[in-house]
């Protein structure tokens, strides 16, 4: 087998793949920090909004969305 | 011996070209749509814009509150967009190099900000950073104003063109040998040199693009900032912000001068894009 092979098929590579150790810790720090900022950008407001409708329970939400529905139906009318 | 495309005479395949009217009625379709949807409003606007000449046009942006409208866009647009390309690029990077508990939830997170009303954006903001709010409250002890201060305008635009970079950079990122990457490492490059040397020169033009394509977008961003921001007058009011509010104050003039500048702005950044993308397309032909 020629040393020069090349290619992901290679059982050249695939060794030396599996010789090669990625620096692990580089690894978990630049997960954390992307997590980090996706729950801190993403997550949080999403949570927060959730937490807020639902905090005082399904009835009250409903009543609100019921109002509102009941408020923009009156405003219709009027027009 | 296989057959080539070349191999086949011109009359094998010329019954596959579509008919002159078809492509003619098609071409009409188009360029219609394109007049009716873009050209006559941009039409509109500039002549509405430049109705009464350079001079009140720029009398219009020169007034105190436009201009710093004006800056306060630009300013918290690049403050966005160097963020944006960091994070969006070390984003795209974990998600296409590792794999770890999370990732595809992240990963379909992601085009959440695509999918969202922008003013939902701006409840969502409201609810977590707002003074009367946990958070909120406890970085506003500490001297931290978020809601109706420029930080929040900032935050808002970050979540608005979340996607931007991360979704331009993995197609380039998948395309680089990872062998390349290892081969530095058993080297001894370190981690950062490694990605400094190897993988950033090939996804520069993908970061740039999505930088560009999330300042533009940050530009013309309305829903989230109007409820996030407080628009205050030279404080926290922003250019869209500050047409809606011309034109509820019946001043037209004022509205189309603020919206020329933000179209021409848009306009020579999509350009900007297009002839990036053309020369990164190139250069994957030469490649």
């Amino acid at each position: 087998m020629a040393l020069t092979e090349t290619g992901d098929k290679s059982p050249i590579t695939a060794h030396s793949r599996s010789l090669v150790k990625r620096p692990k810790g580089a690894e978990w720090v630049l997960v954390a920090i992307v997590i980090g900022y996706a729950a801190l950008l993403l997550g949080g407001p999403l949570v927060a909004i959730a937490w807020g409708a639902i905090s005082s329970g399904f009835g009250a939400m409903i009543h609100a969305l019921s109002s509102r529905e009941a408020a923009l139906h009156n405003a219709r009318l009027k027009t | 011996m296989s057959a080539t495309p070349a191999q086949f005479p011109p009359q094998a395949i010329s019954f596959a070209a579509p008919r002159p009217w078809g492509k003619w009625s098609l071409r009409a379709v188009a360029a219609i749509y394109l007049g009716v949807m873009i050209v006559l409003p941009l039409t509109a606007l500039l002549e509405h814009g430049l109705r009464d000449g350079v001079t009140a046009l720029w009398r219009d942006l020169s007034s105190p509150i436009a201009f710093a409208a004006l800056r306060l866009t630009l300013l918290t647009a690049v403050v966005m967009t160097v963020i944006n390309a960091v994070m969006g690029t070390l984003t795209a990077y974990v998600l296409v190099r590792y794999r770890f508990f999370g990732n595809k939830l992240l990963n379909s997170l992601i085009d959440l900000p695509f999918a969202i009303p922008t003013l939902v954006t701006g409840v969502m903001l409201v609810v977590l950073y707002g003074p009367q709010q946990v958070l909120g409250g406890w970085l506003e002890a500490r001297g931290i104003q978020v809601i109706f201060a420029q930080p929040g305008i900032v935050l808002a635009l970050l979540f608005v063109t979340y996607p931007f970079v991360i979704r331009t950079v993995p197609p380039v990122l998948m395309e680089i040998d990872q062998s390349q990457e290892e081969a530095a490492w058993t080297l001894g490059a370190s981690p950062w040199r490694t990605f400094r040397e190897i993988i950033l020169p090939a996804i520069r033009p993908a970061v740039l693009t999505g930088a560009l394509l999330s300042f533009a977008r940050a530009l013309g961003e309305f829903g989230s900032i109007v409820i996030v921001a407080g628009n205050i007058p030279r404080s926290t009011l922003t250019a869209p912000v500050y047409i809606f509010g011309q034109i509820e104050s019946q001043n037209q003039r004022g509205a189309s001068a603020m919206s020329l500048v933000l179209l021409a702005l848009s306009f020579a950044l999509m350009m900007f894009v297009d002839w990036m993308q053309e020369r990164q397309g190139g250069s994957h032909g030469v490649d």
